[in-house]
């Protein structure tokens, strides 16, 4: 078969596929959505769960891996903050069938919150990491990773970039290996149960492993040296796509290690800083390879001494720059208008802020989605934005001190993801807020998944009226495209009311229905 | 060599996306290697978008380097010019006139200026997609026009249109044609 065209999300799904994953389950997130798309498009029977939010998405892989069942896990990086409880129990107890978790870090924060680095949360679980450099890579990494994760009886992270996930460059696949879906279920207490007792003897094991995974990585074929045997003047060691970034410079005079698994190879990196004069140590996030290398010799160069920056993604020029190579661009055309990204036209959700705005309260807590577009001009109506589901949290915490009905508003699918645990305590605790929820009837951001709102086949909807009924809570639906006095009206009846009191701006995201049309 | 960088600059809707994606497999189809880099997510919804493809014997960094670009590929005045350090001393900047107003007053009077200033071809795009039968095709005028910049021949594009796009295909590889006869081969 020849080469074709893949970005790095579709080339994981692919390589997933192939290694005979059983099972995907994944929370949408920017970069790393379109691998569970992928999956879900690529006319195979890997069945793929949109799980409410990477916790469960991360659970649910780990109880197929239980039942000795391929599973592939895909999150954005800070994902897997909500996912790391799971996670980091999962290397105690470890795996049966191979657990693979794709997480793609934002390094720029194109759309992002922070930059969070994956390969410092994959060495601090204590387990194994992939890095590919481009989508060949992704492809061979994702089937690698599932025969270590078997092998090592351990998940294993692939750590990916935005720049690797929708970058796209050629694939050559490699013969499928068909999926084992017998369903073995073996029960261990002693693994599969972290009460303290077996807890402490997990980690002694777990840490007893950590030499094995040590070994694996000095032996990877994913981890290259090339050593000039002319000259020991300088050497570049690079991982991930900053790899690509080096190689397009490398002119052959230094030597070069690329790397591509963590724990790192230090029996080679040793042997590396040993050979070479100076070391510029070039890699995507994070000074990790360097801070490993920086403490033993003053001769290493990268982001800790300042010869590239500390923060945002790496390129092609800081790389030309670090090698003190010709770099002279064009003057960049200064006082240009900035452009911000707004709301598609006609969106719901910008009358809703409209009204939200005239209401005048004195602090809006925003959440993670499109409406944290409400942030920019002219709209400039939230005032906090933190993480999934913080909006209500950080309400209650203002309420508590005193501040006048603080607004929390989040989305639909946000709500589901992480607003149902504060609002059972703003119910609980009665306290006076006002909580929008937005509701679009998708995952609108990163391409419209489904949210469990959402009816289909073999799924049943799980209803936002009937949720807040439960809880107790009084709420009121409306219609965001009402005339602006309806709507200043309902905002304003429902800001007098004590206690909590929900609203739902409810209308299908102009996105989608524009999609499904097409 | 046969090594062209490309940077192509716009704003969200303009099939910026579709451009990188049959120049890129053009070059495929070429025999070449490609690959191509963009960004998704918050940045699409109306704010710039910038794709970036490289194609050549091997390509290594699938980013553009400022300063090296082969050419610009401008579907919006003031996103090109935003994109214009990219451009190498020998490049060609290949811009639509159209101009999509910013919260802030620029005109397109002045953004014209500056492109002449900086030396861009200017391309009608609009009219000639319009004359080509489809308003949207803007991009594909701008591929017409590039195409003479290549290390291979117009053919190649026209079948990557064929493979790629569905709906408008024959108002696409006229509004490809019209583009192309804008300028005379280099």
């Amino acid at each position: 078969m020849s080469k074709i065209l893949l970005s790095g999300d579709e080339a994981v799904a692919w390589g997933a596929i192939h290694a005979g994953c059983c099972i995907s389950a994944a929370y949408p997130g920017t970069p790393a959505s379109e691998i569970q798309e992928t999956v879900a498009r690529s006319g195979t029977n890997v069945p793929f769960y949109w799980s409410v939010n990477e916790k469960v998405a991360y659970e649910v892989c780990l109880g197929a891996s239980y039942a000795n069942q391929r599973a592939l896990c895909s999150m954005k990086h800070i994902g897997l903050n909500v996912a790391m409880d799971p996670f980091i129990n999962s290397t105690f107890t470890g795996v049966n069938g191979g657990l693979v978790l794709a997480v793609g870090d934002d390094p720029s924060m194109y759309s992002s919150q922070n930059e969070q680095d994956s390969r410092i949360l994959a060495l601090f679980a204590k387990t194994f990491c992939l890095e590919p450099s481009d989508s060949q890579e992704a492809y061979e990494m994702a089937r690698a990773a599932f025969e270590l994760s078997e092998s090592l009886h351990l998940p294993v992270l692939l750590r990916m970039v935005t720049r690797i996930c929708y970058g796209e460059g050629p694939v050559q696949f490699s013969p499928e290996r068909p999926p084992n879906n017998t369903v073995r279920l073996e029960p261990d207490r002693k693994r599969w149960v972290v009460v303290p007792s077996h807890a402490r003897m997990l980690h002694k094991a777990l840490n007893e492993k950590q030499a094995d995974l040590a070994a694996i990585s000095e032996q990877s074929p994913f981890n290259q040296m090339r050593l000039n045997l002319k000259s020991r003047k300088r050497g570049i060691i690079a991982s991930g796509i900053a790899y690509l970034h080096a190689r397009q410079h490398w002119d052959g005079d230094s030597s070069l290690l690329k790397i591509g698994t963590y724990p790192l190879p230090m029996k080679m990196i040793g042997e590396f800083l040993d050979y070479c004069e100076e070391i510029l140590v070039v890699e995507e996030g994070e000074p990790l390879i360097e801070k490993s290398l920086a403490r033993l010799s003053p001769k290493v160069h990268g982001k800790l001494d300042g010869t590239f920056p500390r923060e945002w993604e790496m390129t092609p020029d800081l790389v030309a720059q670090g090698l003190k190579l010709p770099y002279s661009p064009p003057p960049a055309e200064i006082d240009l208008p900035q452009r911000f990204p707004g709301f598609c036209a006609g969106c719901g959700y910008s009358k809703s802020f409209a009204a939200l705005k005239r209401l005048g309260a004195p602090v809006v807590n925003g959440d993670i989605g499109c409406y944290s577009l409400a942030v920019f001009p002219p709209l400039e109506t939230i005032d906090t934005i933190v993480c999934m589901g913080a909006s209500i949290g950080m309400a209650l915490g203002l309420a508590y001190v005193g501040v006048k009905k603080p607004v929390a508003v989040l989305g639909d699918s946000t709500f589901f993801h992480a607003g149902l645990p504060p609002m059972v305590d703003a119910v609980h605790n009665q306290a006076d807020l006002l909580i929008l929820i937005l509701d679009n009837e998708t995952t609108a951001m990163t391409g419209g998944q489904p949210t469990p709102a959402c009816a289909g086949e073999g799924v049943r909807s799980v209803s936002l009226e009937q949720v807040l009924g439960g809880f107790g809570v009084p709420f009121r639906i409306f219609n965001p495209y009402r005339p602006d006095a309806e709507l200043d009206q309902i905002f304003r009846e429902a800001y007098q009311q004590a206690g909590p009191f929900v609203l739902i701006s409810r209308s299908e995201c102009l996105t989608e229905v524009k999609r499904r049309k097409s | 060599m046969n090594k062209v960088d490309i940077v192509i600059a716009g704003v969200g809707g303009q099939g910026n996306l579709l451009l990188a994606k049959l120049i890129a497999e053009a070059a495929l189809l070429a025999g070449l290697e490609a690959k191509r880099s963009e960004i998704k997510g918050l940045a699409q919804r109306g704010g710039p978008v910038q794709s970036l493809v490289k194609i050549g014997e091997q390509v290594w960094s699938p980013l553009v380097e400022r300063g090296q670009a082969d050419l610009l590929l401008g579907l919006e005045l003031v996103e090109a010019l935003r994109n214009v350090q990219f451009l190498s001393s020998t490049g060609h900047a290949i811009v639509s006139r159209n101009f999509v107003p910013t919260p802030l007053p620029f005109s397109q009077p002045e953004m014209l200026a500056r492109a002449q200033q900086r030396g861009f071809i200017l391309i009608s795009a609009l009219d000639l997609a319009k004359q080509a039968g489809n308003a949207q095709s803007t991009n594909i005028v701008i591929l017409g026009a590039a195409s003479h910049f290549f290390p291979f021949g117009p053919e190649l594009f026209q079948e990557a249109l064929r493979k790629n796009v569905k709906r408008f295909l024959e108002e696409n590889l006229k509004a490809f044609q019209l583009g192309r006869e804008i300028l005379p081969t280099p």
